[in-house]
């Protein structure tokens, strides 16, 4: 620090002589500074000047004139603006700054908005400027400032309204919070606050929102009246003060009224303007701010998903009618919120004039769905704070017994017990455990409702017999969703299942009025069961079962089913599928996951693993690699205590698909009899349209018997109408072509058509595999090539290597072919399923091949055959 | 045209900001926002504006008001009473405070102004501060600043001639 020596700090003024010999550019400063305060004069001087006394004065006048731009001084005002007399600052504000004007010729004081030069700079903002203060000049009522007129003087934009005698509102509450008084006594803020609502109601049949209604744009007048004033005046610079100017920069305007719609950035509606000014009026009764938050973060943060304080939480007794009121204002849903200020407006003076008001509020238990809805986490929270309430209301309730409005209110309580049920236990109500148990191919016992659930509606039902709520919340959580779609989905019919779902959850969103609980459970079960559809063969549309499940967890937060059900699917897709499989074990490790759930989600696993086939399942074929599936199936087999069931030979379409592949099946063995294989195709044709979404891969079938009724040389395959299907739909074909083991003979003969198909779409997703075995059946001489083609594709698929070992074995090349008949079985997570399918294929080969030539394969299948029914192999 | 105490407020706001975060001094202003104490002046001017005897003095009644009301901050925040308070923190002054400035652009650049003045004040001897403060900032008369400060005019304006040549040293003009 660059200190001069001075005297030490002291008391006592000492005699300025002692301590300080003043020299001649002191003396010469202080008689600038004793006779004149401009210094421009003397500036010039000293910069002509020059010299070492010149820069130390130059030096002070400019410490002089940092000081006084400081202060400011009010010779800054303009004195005319236009035609009008400045006489006065009246505020200032982001966008401008408002004068205290005079107008002659009418000899009246006007207040005149000037607006920041920066805004007034901008040619759109102009004309826009113009606009809006064209439609707010339109305005007249009493509780808006009117404009007089507006004008362009000097490079500024300004216009004149009526001069308000009176502070605004934000000052006003400022003051209040200041001398640690309330703003307004509630009654009292209801009567004036009732103008402006009115006010803002013409406005909107006017098509005309405010957009930033804020206690800085109300004025009190003198006797207490408030006015708003700045119609429309965001919008002309919304981007400048109504928007978060950048990362982490402020926030120019008040974001503290801002509706959520306005703090997303949507689009604004008359209930925004109504939301602002519930806000206000929060404020203006208690003082404070409904949410409050530090950072603009944490604001918008609060503002989207937080749940603004009620006015008891600020006041000691504010009006039941007048807290709804604020409340209903409050909502976060525009449209939960009331819908026009006129509706508002009355509601208010009804308050003021002590008048009962009836509310359309939505009932208590819904409110707590809501909160728990909004914030998964803090629904256990939430919980306890329930069990809270509901214990104080039924004391409370003892208490009041006698007063008649007991009952009332305790089947209000009722209803909180049982939301609070739903919403806390953790599994689905009834339907979708079994429905994914007949989508996975498991036994499907029944699984009971949960008993504290059902405790509570019963025990309403008796505290309130005939109670229509009770009985629908009952229906809606015990019964099956939609009973026709359950059975369909068991029957694995799921794109029947899906169609009438569909149509339910059409009827349930109609009847949603957002305040009936029964209507919210039931969507639950529905999208859940909608979801599951999805999954199924004959839909599989994964994406929208993603979609659908989103929806059931978001109506109802306490049931992690859902959630758990999405973390399997993004486990089909994750990169890192190891991780994902750790995450949702740990995930089904909780306490609370019941062994039943479980069994089911292992079951799911392990069908979706696709490694051993369940029973009858009706899901769809996710296309996993190999090595993804090992890693789903060692996951599934850590969950289940046991396989679910055992290897029964060779892979076999299931469900549905287990239905078309029999008819199918049957189809080849009549192959020629036209008129018993026109039979089956039609009945197969009424369920793939009518069962089968279609886009699902089970419209292959379709092509399947397409091909079995007319053997043409040549040619895609084709649907009905006899147009060509779609290369992925024609690849699947193919393979269900192979699940029915056709005959080398039929496959030679169909050969050519596959061949088409090859090599016009040489990159189909797939297409080796079926090459491979397509080739490999029909013996053809790229058989080979084929085959190795697969095994580099194949990511260690022990299926790829048993193509290949058939095709050396056929070829005579039995030692390779007893390398790779090895290599699948080490690499097999159920060897002994290997195993048989290598016996199975050597004795295929053995019966075709000459005696003379037989005896290697002899030899080599039953060394195998002596592996599989050794000990240590037979177990897995 | 009478004077309202809202215009008069508004024609010395800048003014009393200056004074009330000034004489505030960093350790109180971290407690309390000057424009809060503002407001509170802007509430009692209102509520005492029938006590302005004459109009042309409501610059230096206003700044009077702020003054007292600074002072009775002072007294209650930190329990001294009629003590300055920039004397019982001044060691802790070379401390940056410079996280208030968020705000509106327009207050941004004279609170770091004020910031950058109250920082330069603070580095000078208490004489030269003061007759900074109460010339230049409170807009006192040198006849007055020279009763307060018990010296003659004249040592008035040439002790503030020395104090701007200081304030120019600090403030690196």
């Amino acid at each position: 620090m660059n200190r001069s020596p001075e005297p030490p700090d002291g008391q006592e003024p000492l005699p300025i002589d002692a301590t300080e010999v003043p020299d001649a550019t002191d003396a010469r400063m202080a008689e600038f500074l004793r006779t004149t305060t401009n210094g421009a004069e003397l500036r010039r001087e000293l910069q002509r000047d020059g010299g070492d006394q010149a820069s130390d004065l130059l030096a002070r006048l400019n410490a002089l004139d940092f000081v006084q731009q400081i202060v400011g001084s009010p010779s800054d005002l303009p004195t005319r603006i236009g035609e009008y007399l400045v006489k006065g600052v009246l505020g200032r504000g982001g966008m401008g700054t408002v004068y205290l004007g005079y107008q002659e010729q009418l000899e009246r004081e006007v207040a005149l908005k000037v607006l920041a030069p920066n805004y007034a700079s901008d040619p759109t903002m102009r004309k826009r400027f113009r606009a809006e203060a064209r439609a707010t000049a339109a305005l007249h009522h009493r509780h808006i400032v009117p404009i007089y007129d507006y004008g362009e003087a000097q490079g500024m934009l300004f216009f004149a309204m009526e001069r308000v005698d009176g502070m605004s509102l934000d000052k006003h509450i400022a003051a209040s919070r200041r001398l640690e008084r309330r703003p307004m006594e509630p009654l009292d803020a209801a009567r004036r606050f009732a103008g402006v609502a009115d006010a803002l109601g013409l406005a909107h049949r006017r098509r005309l929102l405010h957009r930033d209604v804020k206690p800085g744009n109300i004025l009190v007048g003198a006797d207490g009246t408030l006015a708003l004033t700045d119609f429309g005046l965001a919008m002309v610079l919304d981007h400048a003060s109504m928007r978060l100017t950048s990362k982490g920069g402020g926030f120019l305007g008040t974001l503290h009224y801002a509706s959520p719609e306005q703090a997303l950035g949507a689009e604004l509606t008359p209930a925004s303007d109504l939301y602002s000014l519930g806000v206000t009026m929060f404020e203006a009764i208690s003082g404070e701010l409904p949410i409050a938050a530090k950072t603009t973060e944490a604001l918008l943060q609060s503002i989207l998903h937080g749940t603004p304080r009620r006015l008891r939480d600020v006041l000691p007794k504010p009006p039941r009618d007048l807290e709804a009121v604020v409340d209903k204002l409050l909502m976060r849903e525009p449209g939960d919120r009331y819908q026009d200020g006129e509706a508002l407006s009355r509601d208010l003076q009804r308050i003021a004039d002590g008048e009962p008001v009836h509310i359309r509020r939505l009932p208590l238990y819904v409110r707590i769905w809501r909160r728990m809805r909004k914030n998964p986490v803090l629904s256990g929270a939430l919980v306890a704070a329930c069990v809270l309430l509901v214990a104080t209301l039924s004391l409370a309730n003892v208490l009041r017994r006698e007063k008649g409005q007991s009952l009332v209110s305790r089947h209000q309580n009722n209803l909180v017990a049982i939301a609070r049920d739903i919403g806390r236990e953790a599994g689905p109500p009834a339907g979708p455990l079994p429905l994914l148990q007949a989508l996975v191919g498991l036994p499907a016992p029944a699984v009971a409702p949960s008993p504290s659930v059902m405790q509570a509606i019963d025990f309403a039902a008796k505290e309130v017999p005939d109670d229509e709520q009770v009985s629908a919340l009952r229906t809606a959580y015990v019964e099956a969703a939609a009973p026709r779609a359950r059975a369909f989905l068991r029957d694995g019919r799921g794109f029947e299942a899906l169609q009438v779902y569909e149509a339910a959850i059409v009827q349930a969103v109609a009847a949603r009025t957002g305040g009936d609980l029964a209507v919210e459970v039931e969507l639950y079960g529905l999208y859940l069961g909608r979801g599951i559809a999805n999954l199924t063969a004959a839909v599989a549309r994964p994406n929208d079962a993603r979609i659908d499940l989103a929806l059931a967890s978001y109506l109802r937060p306490g049931a992690t089913f859902p959630q758990t059900l999405l973390t399997v699917l993004d486990l089909i897709d994750s990169v890192d599928v190891e991780r994902a499989a750790a995450q949702l074990e740990r995930e089904l490790a909780a306490p609370s996951v019941s062994p039943e759930r479980v069994r089911v989600f292992g079951g799911l696993l392990w069908a979706i693993a696709g490694l051993e086939p369940p029973v009858d399942g009706n899901l769809m074929d996710f296309g996993l690699g190999y090595q993804r599936r090992r890693v789903l199936h060692g996951t599934a087999m850590r969950l289940l205590s046991a396989p679910p069931a055992g290897w029964a030979g060779p892979r076999r379409p299931t469900g549905l698909a287990g239905r078309f592949a029999s008819a199918c099946g049957n189809a080849l063995q009549r192959l020629g009899e036209t008129t018993v294989l026109r039979e089956l195709a039609e009945n197969a044709e009424r369920d793939l349209g009518n069962a089968v979404h279609a886009e699902s891969p089970l419209q292959g079938w379709r092509a399947v018997l397409q091909l079995l009724l007319q053997s043409r040389p040549r040619g895609p395959l084709v649907d009905r109408d006899q147009q060509p299907l779609a290369p992925s739909l024609q690849l699947a074909a193919w393979e269900d072509l192979l699940s029915l083991s056709p005959t080398r003979d039929m496959m030679r003969l169909w050969l050519a058509r596959f061949e088409e198909l090859r090599l016009n779409h040489p990159g189909l997703p797939g297409l080796a595999r079926v090459a491979a075995r397509v080739h490999a059946l029909a013996r053809s001489d790229e058989a080979l090539a084929l085959a190795q083609q697969w095994l580099l594709e194949a990511d260690g698929d022990p299926e790829a290597q048993l193509c290949r070992m058939g095709v050396l074995l056929r070829a005579g090349r039995v030692g390779e072919a007893m390398d790779d008949a090895m290599v699948a079985v080490q690499s097999s997570v159920v060897p002994a399923a290997t195993l048989r399918e290598v016996v199975r294929t050597c004795n295929e080969v053995l019966a075709e091949t000459p005696a003379a030539a037989a005896a290697p394969v002899r030899g080599l299948a039953e060394r195998f055959r002596a592996l599989l029914d050794g000990p240590q192999a037979g177990g897995r | 045209m009478p004077l309202t105490p809202e215009i008069a407020f508004e024609q010395h706001r800048e003014r009393l900001l200056s004074v009330i975060y000034l004489r505030m001094g960093p350790n109180l202003r971290v407690r309390m926002d000057p424009e809060d104490v503002l407001q509170e002046v802007a509430i009692e001017a209102f509520n005492s504006w029938s006590t302005l005897s004459d109009e042309q003095n409501a610059g230096a009644w206003l700044v009077t008001l702020a003054r007292r009301k600074v002072a009775r901050i002072v007294r209650d925040q930190l329990g001294v009473a009629a003590r300055d308070p920039r004397r019982e923190h001044a060691i802790k002054t070379d401390l940056p405070l410079a996280d208030r400035r968020s705000g509106p652009v327009t207050n941004a650049d004279r609170k770091d102004r004020l910031l950058l003045l109250d920082e330069a004040l603070q580095r000078l001897t208490e004489d030269h501060r003061e007759v900074i403060l109460l010339m230049k900032i409170e807009g006192l008369s040198a006849r007055e600043v020279g009763e307060r400060m018990e010296r003659s005019e004249n040592a008035v304006h040439l002790l503030l001639s020395r104090a701007l040549k200081r304030l120019a040293e600090e403030l690196k003009l």
